[in-house]
């Protein structure tokens, strides 16, 4: 059902959704609110696990900006060793930290996890309109968008491939020690970048061949409607912002 | 001698798009054997074959190299292997270090190392004035052959080669196959040739695997497997065509044995000529 929404819809809401996890400053409403995505995950069929390896790629830093807090943030101590101080409102901060990056990607994955490349790039595309008052094209800048997003899953590939024939020939991508496994990515993007170049040069040469001429004249294949469901999301999210807005209010005493 | 044991590898385990790759195989590979591998686009060729030197682990069984199991670094130098592009190998500035990249990786000495780069060049038959150029500049066949140095120059004992001769033209093919042939016979290594050039596996090959969908299909000498044509077209594979030439010549009544080879066809021909005469 999420995924037939309109894909400006589902945009503009990922916007204001970012704009709200910052606005709302308790706790309580961003636990509320990681629930309620929760919930949208469930209505999505999307599984909680792709969920998890997405936030467990980010949760090391999130811990250390945590970690920095919780020693750092002044108040009533709750304990003191040497001249680090553990305060409430560190591990306040730390836990607020967490769950305030948690809402944000899973709010914002949800986006990805349920709209298609091609209908986000229609979305951008219809953004990014204002850029013609400035002698812009949208549609230039949209199919930048999808050119972007089409070829990271390829880069990813070669990238693969390409430290794969390095480690057959006894490169260390597993050392422990951080510098050396810095340096042993270097030789990986020599062949990444090289790659890359001659794949544009191929897609341009596979545009231009099939007549490629961007600009705003050309027609659409898929034309955006708003459809009743769009409605009724709209709907939905509005009520939502208001019930978010009063359990924000709450006081809960800690 | 490679040995692998119940061998299952599924992708993206536990997850909605889980793929199983491979399902139980079990195979043994001798020392000195020269193995064609073939299969369908799908079939797990590439995955096998990325478990020969540990670059993936078993998600089930295990992989044994001369009775020890496969760890990551030591088989690594065991066993060399080339890939499909040689663009998604060849990363130095020049032709001499990118060719330096693994015997430094062994921490072999710098006179030994030496030694070795001339001996390999003159090998592949590549003029020692390219060591000091960038690999980018060399020909896709001169590419090529550089990557099968920077992976020879390492000696190991058994070699093994994803589609070395995609995208090449026929000369430059045939070079790049002698050569491989040529250094089996001189060095008694056991060389997994995988590819799609049926032609090119008669040619070569003494022992050939068909996988197909994740399971050992077939298995047995160039002959055992080309004796049964119609399993393999229905799999999507093919015989060579001069095997199929003798196929119809021996439908049609001639008393002749099946070929896979230009030159045993010659000598067919040649037998059959005389018989009429």
């Amino acid at each position: 059902m999420v995924h037939r929404i309109d894909p400006r819809v589902k945009l503009g809401l990922t916007f204001v959704y970012t704009i709200l996890i910052f606005i709302f400053n308790k706790l309580q409403a961003l636990i509320f609110n990681l629930f309620v995505v929760v919930l949208i995950y469930k209505l999505a069929k999307i599984s909680i696990k792709l969920l998890w390896k997405n936030l467990k790629a980010i949760m090391p830093m999130v811990m250390l900006t945590g970690l920095i807090n919780i020693f750092f943030v002044g108040g009533d101590s709750i304990f003191e060793f040497w001249w680090l101080r553990v305060t409430k409102q560190g591990i306040f901060s730390l836990l607020f930290m967490v769950l305030r990056i948690t809402c944000l990607i899973s709010g914002t994955a949800l986006l990805t996890f349920t709209t298609s490349p091609i209908a986000l790039t229609d979305a951008i595309e219809y953004f990014v309109k204002p850029v013609k008052l400035f002698g812009g094209s949208p549609n230039e800048i949209a199919m930048i968008f999808s050119i972007a997003l089409r070829f990271i899953p390829t880069l990813i590939t070669e990238a693969g491939k390409i430290i794969e024939a390095q480690k057959s020939r006894g490169a260390h991508f597993d050392s422990p020690k951080l510098m050396e496994k810095l340096k042993a990515y270097i030789p990986v993007l020599v062949p990444l970048f090289f790659i890359s170049f001659k794949r544009a040069e191929d897609l341009a040469v596979a545009m231009e061949s099939r007549c490629y001429t961007g600009g705003d004249k050309r027609t659409r294949f898929r034309s955006l409607k708003v459809k009743l469901i769009d409605f009724w999301t709209l709907v939905f999210v509005t009520i939502y912002i208001v019930i978010l807005y009063w359990v924000n209010r709450w006081r809960v005493q800690l | 001698m490679i040995r692998f044991e119940n061998l299952t590898y599924i992708y993206y385990r536990g997850l909605p798009n889980q793929c199983v790759a491979l399902d139980n195989i079990c195979l043994e590979i001798k020392a000195g054997e020269f193995i064609g591998l073939i299969g369908p686009t799908g079939s797990g060729k590439s995955t096998l074959i990325r478990h020969m030197n540990g670059l993936l682990k078993p998600t089930v069984g295990r992989v044994l190299i001369e009775l020890k199991e496969v760890v990551m670094k030591s088989t690594r130098f065991e066993v060399g292997m080339v890939f499909q592009y040689p663009e998604d190998q060849i990363f130095e500035q020049t032709v001499f270090k990118e060719l330096v990249f693994g015997p430094r990786n062994m921490n072999l000495s710098e006179s030994e190392i030496k030694k070795r780069i001339f001996e390999i060049l003159d090998f592949v038959e590549l003029p020692s004035e390219v060591l000091e150029s960038s690999p980018f500049d060399l020909s896709g066949g001169q590419k090529r052959r550089l990557a099968i140095a920077s992976v020879l120059i390492m000696k190991p004992k058994v070699l093994v080669l994803d589609e070395p001769t995609v995208g090449l033209d026929p000369v430059g093919k045939k070079s790049i196959l002698q050569k491989i042939k040529q250094y089996h016979e001189k060095e008694k290594v056991t060389v997994v040739l995988a590819s799609h050039d049926i032609e090119e596996i008669a040619e070569n090959v003494n022992r050939i695997i068909v996988l197909d969908k994740a399971r050992v299909k077939m298995d047995g000498s160039v002959a055992e497997v080309f004796s049964r044509a119609d399993e393999l077209i229905k799999i999507g594979l093919d015989v060579p065509k001069i095997t199929k030439v003798f196929g119809k010549l021996k439908q049609m009544g001639y008393n002749t044995k099946l070929v896979y080879t230009l030159a045993q066809a010659q000598a067919e021909f040649a037998r059959l000529l005389g018989q009429r005469e």
